[in-house]
């Protein structure tokens, strides 16, 4: 039981460990960067990793771990304002959807279905064009577009808990409905929702790189992982090693995310181990 | 239970010996980054469509041949004594695909459409100084001008002028019907058109292939992937400069590396502050650096311009080094302008066009270095055509205009520069009928110099025509006069 | 249930309706139009004014959006501004090549992603959770250009196995039209399934700690018992969320590996057609995807209920 105990903890620590390393080589660069992640130097372009450019250079002679960092911020943003705005309305609206029911569920659930059916690109393309191009506005569209699984998730968990037990139990004894929701509820639905954020911070990140294609999103020359990625397919053999970082940073993005909520999740539920 | 081994083995074999792409020795495989918007040349000038249409399914009077030079075509000869009437003398025994023979009357009844405004022409305009025309004989057909035309017979061999037989209207947007090499035999929307040979085609020998596929492969990676896989034969355009260096390694494939009419260029809105002043439109062209620019975007592949006349044009002339790079001398003009600490611009680009976005990205940086602060906006095809094409509503801007002769846009107020020079427009009007090639070669000349002096723009570089195909492939155009495909001669040698 | 069900029609019908007027609104405040775009930047600006006419596109909105709406209640989705093809046939033209893929793609979802989420969940903190999970991670972390063309780079120029892109056709017989379809599905189901095990194996593991587990485990009921009988059921309803929401971004996620592996499918319709301001097109794919949806979302709503008794709508 105690090894258990200290297990759950090591992953909740790593998990943090490698999300504040996140944290901090973006505030870092915000900063200090080795080199200026803007100056182009084009004879130097497409390098090796070396002791001026630990990682290289760009198609433009740019350092790519200036860069890398640099991009850390643009993925946080990213990140916090998609997952942001799909969990916030997303589990609002899956909650009223989940624990009413009725009219007010289907009325949700249908508005819901046209927002998944509508593409995202269109949303996308309809704000840059309102608003102009920025990383802003596209992510606000990818947040959009997010509300529908946290909506789903959440509404999902509320149906099933709604009529379980002890929430039954609670409303026999005279709890309101906040104190249900809140208290009874809301607490048991966390698990698949944590999962979901961590999931879609990731998504996020790479939804940007999608969105890159049509030019929405990170507008050039600012660093962003997921526009590095996008690049690097083009010099794949001029300069294999110029993927490895961005898409390193991602995966230990993803890697960090998901083991801070896995662990998170486990800490919360004393029920697992 | 298959032991997984096992069944992994099975699975390479299946694969393996399930034939891929049969290839036939007078077949042909052509990567199109782009699927045309129609195949009718009468609707649109997309050069997507004239890439699969122009010299191939159908052809003009004239030609543009790959040097450049116009040679009689479906005409096999005209001439003219006071250069306002012509007089065309048509090619005998020549087919459409349906059968029918051309004739004069088939000309007629091709530009008169091309003139009447409800058929929507794009290149209306160039019909414009046509009078009448006059059907002498079965073989014989008079084009009637209102005025001397200098570029009359390159009128006639452009896309949009292409003869075709009026009962086959119809059809031209999904299956064009005309007088070229191939026919259309299928169009797979979404994924290839097929030709097929023209076993009556009206020069003898030609065309070599039998069949012919365009497969639209938008993603440059995977033409790459494609070209390694053999899964098709040649790319004639969407490869990157990266990608061509990369196939230049490998012994399997012949790189062609050419010269286009397509002229990258800094377009500055010359209404708007504030590039309505020289001093700083002339500033800004001294603080590019051209060469870096080529090398760094196109990794060296193409021709700096220093105009807006490319070099496959006959009065070209070279003048690169005009306006050179001169950082210091960008700053001074600024300031003597009256923006000594710079300011701040914003630049617009399209990045279905990868150049112009890679370029704008290195103009970016050089121009920052004299304190202009480059804002990138990169936005969608559809809007860049709407708001910055149509309404002119940007500071800069970066796009390749492939249109041969193309200067004429200078000549034009109203064109998205919204450069207005009296001189320029009555010079321009003047080369347009002036027949005498040595005055005309100066009046171009002189067009030139009037706008290195005016800047109206930056012009860039050419954007070079990267071809590359399986080695044994001959016949292939190096430089391209005309947006076009021409397939016709090329053929497979062993 | 009837009249749930009922309910549930009227409801689609309304939840088209305002998804084809907004699609509508969207695609004409959007600059530029499909004569502009035909006539590009060589063509005369008349005859661009003139076939933008012809289009009826200078008719107020509300009109056009009457007019349009009246020809798709009976069935006519008009034509293709691009393609001079009607909708109809267009779409259909595009499904044999969307559906396997994403059917396929779904296939591996499911087969993978729910015996992977259970086997982590049992294992879970030994070595068998560590490795799926890291499986998971890798799945996430790969954008799906990439995952496409690293498959492209392998199987096809490098092994030579299969074609590097584009679709044989289904005339050609079924196993060389599979075989276009399979690095593709591959790409598109990776990521899927790795989202699919997480939620998996987080379900799974917060049934495992249930009170009747634990009882059914103390009266001595065998471990696989245990799991499939107990265990499995009651965790199918998030894992079901979640299936059918990966099952909506499948659709969206053939897009971009239809571009990458230059597959003519519905995905690459859409996106040239909205790149093209080709409206018909534009309405009549998002109809069809918007279809799409509601009707997985109402399959798992409706498994919901045979899941969970208590569930009542």
């Amino acid at each position: 039981m105690a090894r258990g105990k200290a297990r759950r903890h090591v992953t909740f620590v790593i998990g943090v460990a490698v999300t504040a390393l996140l944290l901090g080589t973006a505030l870092l660069s915000l900063v200090w960067t080795p080199a200026d992640p803007l100056a182009m130097s084009i004879d130097a372009r497409l390098a090796t990793p070396t002791a001026e450019h630990p990682f290289g250079t760009d198609q433009y002679g740019r350092d790519l771990l200036s860069r890398v960092m640099r991009g850390a911020v643009t993925s946080i943003a990213v990140g916090v304002i998609a997952v942001g705005i799909g969990a916030a309305v997303g589990i609002l609206i899956g909650m009223l959807s989940g624990y009413v029911g009725g009219w007010t569920d289907e009325t949700f659930m249908r508005l819901i279905d046209a927002v998944q059916g509508f593409p995202a690109i269109l949303s996308a393309l309809l704000f840059t064009a309102v608003f102009g191009p920025g990383i802003v506005v596209s992510m606000v569209a990818v947040g959009i577009a997010f509300v529908p699984a946290f909506a789903r998730l959440t509404r999902g968990s509320f149906l099933e808990l709604r009529r379980r037990e002890f929430v039954v139990a609670a409303e026999a004894l005279g709890a309101r409905d906040r104190r249900l929701v809140l208290r009874h509820i809301l607490p048991n639905t966390l698990a698949p929702l944590i999962v979901q954020a961590t999931t879609s911070f990731p998504v996020a990140i790479l939804a940007e790189a999608g969105l890159a294609y049509l030019g929405l999103g990170t507008q050039p020359p600012h660093p962003s992982w997921g526009l590095m990625l996008k690049d690097a397919q083009n010099f794949l053999s001029m300069s294999p090693g110029y993927a490895l970082f961005p898409g390193g940073a991602i995966a230990m993005t993803v890697l960090g995310l998901n083991l801070m909520g896995d662990g998170l999740r486990d800490l919360l539920d004393p029920r697992t181990g | 239970m298959i032991h997984p081994r096992i069944a992994v083995a099975l699975l390479v074999l299946v694969l393996a010996v399930t034939p891929a792409f049969a290839q036939a020795p007078g077949a042909l495989i052509v990567q199109a980054s782009t699927e045309p918007p129609g195949l009718d040349l009468t609707a649109t000038p997309a050069s997507a469509t004239a890439g699969v249409v122009f010299y191939n399914v159908q052809e003009a009077l004239v030609k543009v041949d790959r040097t450049g030079k116009l040679v009689p075509w479906l005409a096999e000869r005209w001439h003219t004594t006071d250069n306002k009437n012509y007089t065309f003398f048509l090619k005998r025994g020549v087919k459409f695909h349906n059968g029918r023979e051309l004739k004069a009357a088939d000309v007629k009844f091709v530009l008169e459409r091309a003139m009447n405004p409800e058929t929507k022409h794009p290149a209306i305009n160039q019909y414009k100084p046509i009078a009448d025309i006059i059907v002498k004989d079965d073989y014989t057909v008079t084009v009637a001008l209102r005025e001397v035309q200098a570029n009359f017979l390159l009128t006639m061999a452009r896309q949009g002028t292409v003869i075709y037989p009026r009962e086959a209207v119809e059809t031209m947007k999904s299956a064009p019907i005309g007088t070229g090499p191939f026919m259309i035999q299928d169009w797979v929307r979404g994924d290839r058109i097929v030709l097929r040979k023209n076993a009556d085609y009206h020069v003898k020998g030609l065309p070599k292939l039998d069949r012919v596929t365009y497969r639209f492969i938008p993603d440059p990676n995977a033409v790459q992937a494609a070209l390694k896989a053999g899964d098709v034969d040649v790319s004639l355009f969407g490869l990157g400069p990266e990608h061509v260096t990369e196939l230049k390694k490998d012994a399997r494939f012949q790189v062609i590396v050419g010269d286009t009419t397509n002229d990258v260029i800094l377009a500055m809105n010359n209404a708007r502050k504030p590039y309505a002043e020289v001093k700083v439109r002339r500033a800004v062209t001294h603080a590019i650096d051209k060469a870096a620019v080529l090398k760094g975007a196109m990794f060296g592949m193409g021709k700096i311009l220093g105009s807006n006349v490319d070099p496959l044009n006959p009065y070209f002339v070279d003048l690169a080094r005009a306006v050179p790079h001169d950082p210091a001398k960008a700053k001074k003009l600024l300031a003597e302008a009256g923006y000594p600490n710079g300011f701040e611009t914003v630049l617009k680009v399209a990045p279905q066009y990868y150049y112009t976005v890679r370029t704008g990205e290195i103009l970016a940086d050089q121009l920052k270095k004299v304190g202009v602060n480059v804002k990138i906006e990169q936005i969608e095809w559809s809007n860049w055509i709407a708001r910055v094409w149509r309404e002119a509503d940007y500071d800069l801007t970066i796009i390749g205009h492939a249109e041969a002769w193309d200067v004429a846009n200078y000549a034009n107020p109203k064109y998205y520069y919204r450069y207005d020079s009296k001189k320029f427009q009555e010079l321009f009007q003047k080369s347009e009928v002036t027949l005498d090639d040595k005055a005309r070669r100066a009046q171009y000349a002189e067009l030139q110099r009037m706008l290195v002096e005016d800047a109206p723009a930056v012009w860039l570089y050419m954007h070079p025509r990267l071809v590359v195909a399986k080695k044994g492939l001959t016949g292939i155009w190096k430089d391209l006069p005309v947006p076009s495909a021409d397939l016709s001669e090329v053929a497979w040698t062993k | 249930m009837r009249r749930y069900v009922l309910r549930r029609v009227a409801a689609f019908a309304a939840t088209l309706f305002f998804v084809s007027v907004l699609v509508f609104l969207v695609i004409r405040v959007l600059p530029g139009d499909p004569a502009l775009i035909i006539m590009g930047t060589e063509g005369s600006p008349e005859a661009a004014a003139r076939l933008r006419e012809s289009m009826g596109l200078n008719r107020p909105i509300a009109v056009q959006y009457v007019d349009w709406l009246a020809r798709a209640l009976r069935g006519d989705l008009g034509v293709s501004i691009q393609y001079d093809v009607p909708v109809g046939a267009l779409i259909v033209s595009r499904l044999p090549v969307t559906l396997p893929l994403a059917g396929l793609a779904a296939l591996f979802m499911a087969l993978l992603a729910i015996p992977l989420g259970l086997y982590a969940a049992t294992r879970h903190r030994r070595t068998g959770d560590y490795l799926a999970m890291l499986i998971s991670q890798l799945g996430i972390a790969i954008p799906g250009f990439w995952a496409g063309l690293l498959l492209i780079l392998l199987f096809s120029v490098h092994l030579g196995w299969v074609q590097s892109g584009g679709f044989a056709g289904w005339s050609e017989g079924l196993w060389p039209a599979l075989r276009s379809l399979l690095l593709p599905a591959i790409a598109l189901g990776f990521f899927q399934t790795a989202v699919l095990v997480r939620a998996t194996r987080s379900a799974v593991l917060d049934v495992l700690g249930e009170e009747y587990v634990r009882t059914a485990r103390a009266k001595g009921v065998r471990e696989g018992f245990v799991i499939v009988k107990h265990t499995l059921r009651n965790a199918m309803i998030p894992i079901v969320t979640v299936a059918g929401i990966q099952l909506g971004q499948l659709i969206a996620g053939t897009i971009v590996l239809e571009s990458v592996f230059a597959l003519p499918g519905l995905g690459r319709l859409a996106l040239g057609a909205i790149t093209a301001r080709d409206l018909p097109v534009v309405q009549g794919v998002t109809l069809f995807v918007a279809s799409s949806i509601v009707l997985i979302n109402f399959v798992v709503d409706m498994a919901y209920v045979l899941l969970d008794p208590r569930i009542r709508y």
